[in-house]
């Protein structure tokens, strides 16, 4: 992880709270993504930056977690609200999801930030998946491993 | 009446010639799992790579940090600094050494055995362009790039002295987040294309220049069915590798287990899809040694990913069929 991106988000945070100070009737609700991402299509030196992937808690206040997936924007912050929205835009809906080579989205890798606004599958606990239905973490037992490594060690088509 | 059967098997052997080189596949692929290395906790991994020199694996991930895994068996971790971007990365020119491809800071950065930078070739720069993807191919850099302003997907070739070619564009897409993007691998002369997301469109590209030859789409016909219309958003495809027959591609559920390897003939059909339950990709080819690397989900943590070293062979299949599976997925 890079403290980049943390300070990336936090940086964004200040820029915007001046903002919002020097600006009384600014609208409710400002996204962290929004307007980055609304730049980064007019120059695209500011199309890649450390992205945030994932929510947490900083100081009482819900806020976006730095991983580091360049040119990637996982996650949205409303200001006011302080609600922190993983995966933006359209929860993966893109080709925006990191992947790892075992075919898993690479939040299975970074679990522990990823999946904190994700829900737990009905059939266990084993898997918890984000709001589009990717899983984002998994918990293999010894047999689930054991297998797979069985089902992997020889192949034929 | 000799005369006339000679030039009746004549004619039969020539026709039989003609169907083989029609049908170029060389028999099912089989695949046995050599060894297998657990890899240090990380991030994720971005990316893989043999340095033809010592025959090390090198494997890297979104933190920057590279894995050289030797053939004894050894690891060593090096730390680039933290402003490099690992878009791509080969080993050399230098023994020890790594060139990477930073898309970010628009350059290939010469690094030592210690990850530092020692050298710097800026590329070409290209408005409105961001590179993607990038393989070291023939010599020379082709980097895939997110065309912003025309809402295409590009794949350049970089030639000495800042000059480029264009080898490929798609279409304009409806919109900057709609642009398709690609998987590229380096095969000889050629760069194969596998387009991240549905219908999972395999090209080959000449380095050259030339028309891009396409595969035939998996999930069309009869193998529609493997995966529902539905659930395709949720599919994304890995890198096509090449074989020393065909191609072949993994297709992965990120909601699931569930995989698809796709396997290719010369031609570029689909020679057979076989359908496993277990969290594998195939990630790196090495067509000269007969051997897949893949990468296999087994710690108990959510961490751990293991390499898998898969030697394969061609065997003739006395019944062959295009689908090793019949059940449709979900």
């Amino acid at each position: 992880m890079k403290p980049s991106s943390f300070s990336f988000c936090r940086a964004a945070a200040v820029w915007l709270g001046a903002l919002f100070l020097a600006a009384p009737g600014l609208a409710a609700q400002q996204a962290l993504a929004g307007p980055l991402a609304a730049q980064s299509l007019a120059t695209t030196t500011l199309q890649k930056r450390p992205g945030c992937w994932g929510c947490t808690s900083c100081s009482g206040f819900t806020c976006c977690d730095g991983g580091y997936v360049p040119g990637y924007w996982n996650c949205s912050y409303g200001w006011l609200s302080g609600n922190c929205q993983l995966s933006s835009p359209g929860c993966g809906e893109s080709a925006l999801v990191p992947l790892d080579p075992d075919g898993s989205a690479q939040y299975v890798t970074r679990a522990p930030a990823a999946g904190v606004l994700a829900a737990v599958s009905p059939d266990g606990e084993a898997e918890v998946r984000n709001c589009d239905g990717v899983i984002v973490a998994r918990r293999l037992s010894d047999e689930q491993i054991a297998a797979i490594r069985g089902r992997t060690a020889s192949l034929t088509l | 009446m000799h005369y006339r059967r000679l030039v009746w098997l004549l004619a039969l052997f020539a026709a039989r010639s003609a169907a083989l080189a029609q049908s170029p596949d060389c028999g099912s692929l089989a695949l046995a799992e050599q060894a297998a290395r657990v890899l240090p906790p990380s991030p994720g991994v971005s990316g893989a790579a043999r340095d033809p020199a010592s025959g090390d694996l090198l494997v890297w991930g979104p933190d920057q940090n590279v894995v050289r895994l030797t053939r004894g068996g050894e690891r060593n971790q090096v730390a680039l600094p933290p402003e490099v971007t690992i878009t791509a990365l080969v080993a050399g020119p230098e023994p020890g050494g790594l060139t990477v491809l930073d898309g970010m800071a628009g350059a290939a950065l010469r690094l030592d055995g210690a990850g530092q930078v020692v050298g710097r070739d800026p590329l070409p720069r290209f408005e409105g362009e961001v590179v993607d993807a990038a393989v070291f191919v023939g010599g020379r850099w082709v980097t895939g790039s997110r065309d912003l302003l025309r809402r295409r997907y590009v794949l350049r070739r970089l030639d000495a002295e800042g000059k480029s070619a264009l080898l490929f564009a798609t279409e304009p897409a409806p919109s900057v987040s709609a642009i398709p993007r690609f998987h590229l691998t380096a095969t000889g002369r050629e760069v194969l294309m596998a387009e991240f997301m549905a219908p999972f469109r395999v090209r080959r590209l000449p380095l050259e220049g030339g028309e891009p030859r396409e595969y035939e789409t998996v999930l069309a016909g009869e193998r529609q069915r493997l995966v529902p219309d539905s659930a395709l958003r949720l599919w994304r495809s890995l890198a096509a590798l090449p074989l020393d027959c065909g191609t072949i591609q993994t297709l992965a559920d990120l909601s699931g287990l569930t995989r698809l390897l796709v396997r290719y003939d010369d031609a570029g059909h689909v020679a057979r899809v076989a359908r496993i339950e277990a969290p594998l990709g195939l990630m790196l080819s090495l067509p000269e040694a007969r051997e897949l690397i893949g990468a296999r989900r087994v710690g108990t943590q959510a961490s751990e990913l293991e390499l898998v070293f898969y030697q394969w062979r061609w065997v003739r299949d006395p019944n062959p069929s295009s689908l090793s599976t019949e059940e449709p997925i979900r």
